[in-house]
C-alpha cells in the first residue's frame, strides 16, 4: 500500500524537528504537487528535494535541480538524479543554500562586551550563548543557517567568536567554538570611558581616545613579542595574544573608516598577522591599497547604507560598496542584520543576482573557513538550506522553510 | 472648502495658457508619455500607451492617441508608468514632528514645511507626488494636517489642501493614560458645548479661559456636573504653550476641534495599543469625529472592531516584527498585513522615517507593498494601497490616485514591474511637470559608484 502523502510529510516532518514547523503541512505553497511517500519500509531519512529552481553557488542558477539528503548531509545533487530506496519527495519552487552570517550577536546572553577591562581575549562567546534565545528563531525564519557570534567591540581585546548553527540539537549546532580572536580597531572601547571622571570609578579607564585603542594593542604585542605578559591580565590572555601573533589563531578587527581599517592593516604588518575587516564601511575610500594589501573584508553597513548616509562613527556611507569589491576582487562577503534583504539591495544596486546570493552564503563560509561544510549545495556539505515560494532576490517571495542540517523549520506560524 | 484646493491655482494657470503664449506655461503646457506599460489602478492595465498632459491634468490616455505636433515627447519604451505614490501620513516634512505643549489644535503643519527639506527630495527620488503632512505620533492634539504636492519652490505651490486633518495621539506623552483621555475629552467637551450653543442661537463664548503665564490651566466655564477632575500634572511644572496662551490662538483652536466635530475635518488618531483603539472608537462616538485610524504595531490585537467599521488604516511602517508573549514565553512572528487581510480590515502603509534605524526596505513603499505580496495580497490591491486607497483615505481621490483623464498628471515612470527589486524611478512628474529624473540625480550616482571624496 501506497501511504498518503500527508502521512510520509507529516513523519517527515515530526521526526524532522517539530518544535516549529507545523505551519508547512497546511500551507499548501510547499507541498503542492507533493510526494510520493514510497511504500515497503518506514521512509528512512533519505529526502529529494525537486526544485524548480536551483541556486546551488556550484554550477545551477536558477536551473531545474535536485538534491538528495540523508543523515543531515547532501548527497548527491543534479538535475534529475536518481536515488534508491525509501524516501520522502519535497516539492520547493526556488531552493538556496542556508545563508551565512558572518558578523552577528545571535544569543549572546548578559551584555556584549566587557567593560571593566581592556585586555579580555580569553572572554569567550561559546560561553554565553543562550541556545534557545528568540534570536535564533528569527535567525532561521530569516533563512540563516550559520553565524559566527563575535562579542562586541567595546573593550580592546575584545574576546573570542564563536560559529554555530541557528537551530538543532545543542550538542550539534556548535561549528567553532572559542574561534576567532576579536581586536577593535575602532572608537568603541572609548565610547564608555570618560577622560575626567573620578578616579575610584569604572570609568577612569584608559582609552578615552583613538590613539589609546591603537596603543594598547601595540603595547601588548609588543610586551608579548619580547616575552613579557600584558600587565594587569591573566595568564591565558598572554597565550591568546601569542596564538595571535604567531598566526595560530585568526584575528578580526572591528574597523569602519578608513584610516581605523588602514591601521588595523599596520598594525598586522608590524606584527606579522593578517586580520580580517568587520565593518568595513569606508573600505571603498581606500580600495586599490586595500586590494594591495590582501585585506579582506566582512561588510556590515549595507543595512544602514539603504536608507542613511552616515553610519557608526560618522562614516560616509555608500550604497554599491560590494560591487566595487568584486570589480576590484577583494574577498568579502555580507553581514549583519535583515542579511537576506541585505543581497535584495545588494543586487538593486549592482550585483548580479548570482553574486548577490553568494555574497551571503558562499563568500562567508569561505571568509569564515567553513566552505567545506557550508555556503553551497554541493555533496558531502550539510544539509543547509532554504525554499523559497519565488526567486529568493524577490521582495514579493516568501521563504517556506529553512532546512539545517537536514531538518526543517518552518516557524512561520501563519502560514497555516 | 472649495478654495483650499489647487484646482484654482492649475485654474488660473489654464486661463494664462489661453491668455498668452505657450512659453508662458509653467507646466510644460503639453507632455506625452508614450510607449510605456501604463498601470492606471483604476482600469486595466494597457500593455503599450499614450499619456497625454496638457496644462498639468491628464487630457487622454490610451493606445490610439494623436498627439499635437507641438506636445513635448517622453519616449517610455519599455518602461512602466504608474500614478505616483500617496503618502497618506508622514511628518518628515516638518522641520520638528511634535510640538512640546501638547494641546496645541490652533496649529497647522503649513507653518512648519519646509519645501527643500530632503524629504521632498527623497519623496520625488521614490515616486511620491502627494504626501500629507500630519503632525507626530507624540502630541495629544498635534495641530492641523495638511496635503501638499511634493514638488514646489514654496509651501503655497505645493499646497493641495490646508485642515486636512486635525491629529490626536492616545499614546500619552506623560505614561497616564488616564490623564490624556481626560484631557482630551475636556477639549472637545468645550468644542462640543459651544456647537450646541450656536444650534441653539445663543451667543458662542469669546473665549474666556485663556490661559496666562503661570497660572493652573483655567477651568472650563461650564464644565459637566460630577465631570472628571482636573488632572494634576504630576513632577514637571505645567508646560506652557508656545505662544497658544492667548485669546486667538484658543479661538482657533477651538474652531478646528468644532470642525472636527462637525464632520468638515477628519481627525487621524494615532493609537498605539489596542485599548487605545477601544478608546478611540468610543471618542469617535462620543463626539461624531470621522476617523482615520493610525494605528501601533499592537493593533492588530483590536483587528475584529477596526474590521466592523470598514474604514482605510494607515499601519505601522514596521509590518513584520516578533514578539513574546510575557506569560508563556512564547515567541511569535507578527505579520500585520497577514492579519489585517484575515480580519478584512482594509489597510494602506507608512514608510519609516530616514534616520530611524530600520530593517533595509520599509522606507520605501514599494517594498511596503511588495511585502503586502509576500504575505497574500494581490499584487493590483497592493499597488492600489499605495495610490489610490491613500487618496481616497485623505479625500483627494477626486485629483489623485489613478490615470484618468481630468486628473492631477502626477506619474512615476519606472524602469520596470513596480515591486521587482531591481526596478527604480525613472522619472516623476508632479502637475505635467518633470521633478526628478534618475540619469540626472547626481545623489544616486554617487552612491552607486562609490569613490572617495
Amino acid at each position: 500500500m501506497r501511504k498518503t502523502v500527508f502521512h510520509s510529510i507529516t513523519a517527515f516532518i515530526l521526526t524532522g524537528l517539530g518544535i516549529l514547523c507545523s505551519g508547512i503541512l497546511c500551507s499548501g505553497i510547499l507541498c503542492s504537487g507533493i510526494a510520493i511517500g514510497q511504500e515497503k519500509e518506514p521512509a528512512s531519512d533519505g529526502v529529494l528535494i525537486r526544485a524548480k529552481h536551483l541556486y546551488s553557488n556550484n554550477g545551477a542558477y536558477g536551473e531545474k535541480g535536485e538534491v538528495y539528503i540523508s543523515a543531515g548531509k547532501i548527497k548527491i545533487v543534479g538535475p534529475s538524479i536518481d536515488v534508491p530506496g525509501p524516501l520522502t519527495i519535497l516539492e520547493v519552487d526556488s531552493l538556496m543554500p542556508g545563508i551565512v552570517d558572518a558578523y552577528s550577536s545571535l544569543g549572546l546572553s548578559g551584555g556584549t562586551s566587557e567593560v571593566s577591562r581592556e585586555i579580555t581575549p580569553e572572554f569567550d562567546t561559546y560561553s554565553a550563548i543562550d541556545w534557545s534565545s528568540r534570536d535564533f528563531a528569527e535567525a532561521v525564519d530569516g533563512g540563516v543557517t550559520t553565524v559566527q557570534v563575535v562579542p562586541a567591540a567595546e573593550s580592546v581585546f575584545s574576546g573570542l567568536a564563536c560559529i554555530v548553527k541557528t537551530a538543532g540539537n545543542s550538542g550539534d549546532r556548535t561549528v567553532a567554538a572559542s574561534g576567532n580572536a576579536v581586536l577593535a580597531v575602532c572608537s568603541d572601547p572609548t565610547s564608555r570611558n570618560r577622560a575626567r571622571s573620578r578616579p575610584d570609578g569604572i570609568y577612569m579607564r584608559q582609552p578615552t581616545n583613538r590613539m589609546g585603542v591603537i596603543w594598547i594593542i601595540r603595547s601588548s604585542l609588543n610586551r608579548i613579542r619580547s616575552g613579557g605578559t600584558v600587565a594587569g591580565a591573566d595568564p591565558m590572555s598572554t597565550e591568546l595574544l601569542k596564538e595571535i601573533l604567531n598566526g595560530k589563531r585568526q584575528s578580526l578587527a572591528i574597523s569602519r573608516t578608513d584610516f581605523d581599517i588602514r591601521s588595523a592593516l599596520d598594525l598586522g604588518d608590524e606584527f606579522g598577522f593578517k586580520p580580517i575587516i568587520y565593518g568595513g564601511d569606508e573600505v571603498y575610500r581606500i580600495i586599490e591599497e586595500f586590494k594591495k594589501r590582501d585585506g579582506k573584508v566582512v561588510y556590515t553597513a549595507l543595512a544602514r547604507s539603504a536608507t542613511t548616509s552616515r553610519g557608526t562613527e560618522g562614516t560616509a556611507l555608500r550604497w554599491n560598496v560590494p560591487g566595487k569589491l568584486i570589480e576590484a576582487n577583494v574577498p568579502f562577503c555580507l553581514a549583519g542584520e535583515s542579511l537576506l534583504d541585505q543581497a535584495r539591495f545588494a543586487h538593486r544596486f549592482g550585483l548580479t543576482a548570482q553574486e548577490a546570493l553568494a555574497a551571503i552564503t558562499a563568500r562567508p563560509a569561505d571568509i569564515l573557513g567553513i566552505s567545506n561544510r557550508v555556503g553551497s549545495i554541493e555533496a558531502e556539505k550539510d544539509a543547509d538550506l532554504v525554499a523559497f515560494s519565488g526567486d529568493p532576490l524577490q521582495p514579493t517571495s516568501r521563504i517556506n522553510w529553512t532546512m539545517i542540517s537536514g531538518k526543517i523549520y518552518g516557524n512561520d506560524k501563519s502560514k497555516q | 472648502m472649495m478654495n483650499h484646493f489647487r484646482t484654482f491655482r492649475t485654474g488660473t494657470i489654464l486661463l494664462l495658457g489661453l491668455a498668452s503664449t505657450a512659453a508662458h506655461l509653467h507646466a510644460d503646457g503639453l507632455l506625452a508619455i508614450q510607449g510605456a506599460r501604463i498601470i492606471p489602478i483604476v482600469g486595466e492595465p494597457m500593455a503599450v500607451g499614450t499619456i497625454l498632459i496638457r496644462d498639468g491634468k491628464i487630457e487622454a490616455v490610451g493606445k490610439d492617441i494623436v498627439l499635437p505636433g507641438e506636445a513635448k515627447v517622453i519616449d517610455a519604451t519599455g518602461k512602466v508608468v504608474m500614478p505616483g505614490f500617496v503618502d497618506a501620513h508622514n511628518a518628515g516634512a516638518m522641520t520638528s514632528a511634535n510640538e512640546r505643549n501638547e494641546l496645541v489644535p490652533f496649529l497647522s503643519v503649513v507653518d512648519s514645511i519646509d519645501p527643500v527639506a530632503p524629504y521632498f527630495d527623497e519623496c520625488r527620488r521614490n515616486g511620491i507626488t502627494t504626501s500629507a503632512v500630519v503632525p507626530g505620533n507624540s502630541t495629544l492634539i498635534g495641530g492641523q494636517a495638511a496635503i501638499v504636492k511634493t514638488a514646489g519652490q514654496y509651501v503655497n505651490d505645493m499646497l493641495l489642501k490646508r485642515e486636512a486633518g486635525l491629529k490626536i495621539s492616545l499614546r500619552p506623552a506623560s505614561g497616564n493614560r488616564m490623564s490624556q483621555l481626560v484631557k482630551l475629552r475636556r477639549e472637545l467637551d468645550k468644542a462640543k458645548k459651544a456647537i450646541e450653543k450656536e444650534a441653539k442661537g445663543e451667543k458662542p463664548d469669546v473665549p474666556t479661559e485663556v490661559r496666562k503665564e503661570g497660572e493652573e490651566a483655567a477651568k472650563p466655564a461650564d464644565k459637566p456636573e460630577g465631570g472628571p477632575e482636573e488632572p494634576k500634572e504630576e513632577g514637571s511644572p505645567q508646560r506652557q504653550p508656545e505662544g497658544g496662551n492667548d485669546a486667538a490662538s484658543q479661538a482657533a483652536g477651538l474652531e478646528a476641534l468644532k470642525k472636527a466635530i462637525k464632520g468638515e475635518q477628519p481627525v487621524y488618531i494615532y493609537c498605539e495599543t489596542g485599548m487605545d483603539v477601544t478608546a478611540a472608537i468610543q471618542l469617535i462616538s462620543d463626539y461624531s469625529l470621522k476617523p482615520i485610524f493610525v494605528l501601533g504595531p499592537s493593533c492588530y490585537k483590536a483587528a475584529d472592531l477596526l474590521a466592523k467599521r470598514n474604514e482605510t488604516v494607515i499601519l505601522d511602517p514596521g509590518l513584520v516584527f516578533w514578539e513574546t508573549n510575557p506569560r508563556t514565553r512564547e515567541d511569535k512572528k507578527i505579520i500585520l498585513p497577514q492579519l489585517y487581510l484575515a480580519a478584512k480590515v482594509p489597510f494602506i502603509f507608512q514608510t519609516e522615517g530616514f534616520g530611524t534605524r530600520t530593517s533595509l526596505g520599509s522606507s520605501f513603499f514599494w517594498f511596503q507593498a511588495a511585502t503586502a505580496v509576500k504575505y497574500g495580497m494581490s499584487e493590483k490591491e497592493a499597488l492600489e494601497a499605495i495610490t489610490l486607497m491613500p487618496a481616497k483615505r485623505i479625500g483627494i481621490a477626486n485629483l489623485v490616485g489613478s490615470i484618468e483623464v481630468g486628473k492631477d498628471a502626477d506619474l512615476v515612470i519606472l524602469s520596470g514591474e513596480p515591486l521587482n527589486i531591481s526596478t527604480w524611478v525613472e522619472q516623476t512628474i508632479v502637475d505635467g511637470k518633470v521633478v526628478y529624473e534618475r540619469s540626472k540625480d547626481e545623489k544616486i550616482k554617487r552612491l552607486l559608484a562609490p569613490v572617495a571624496e
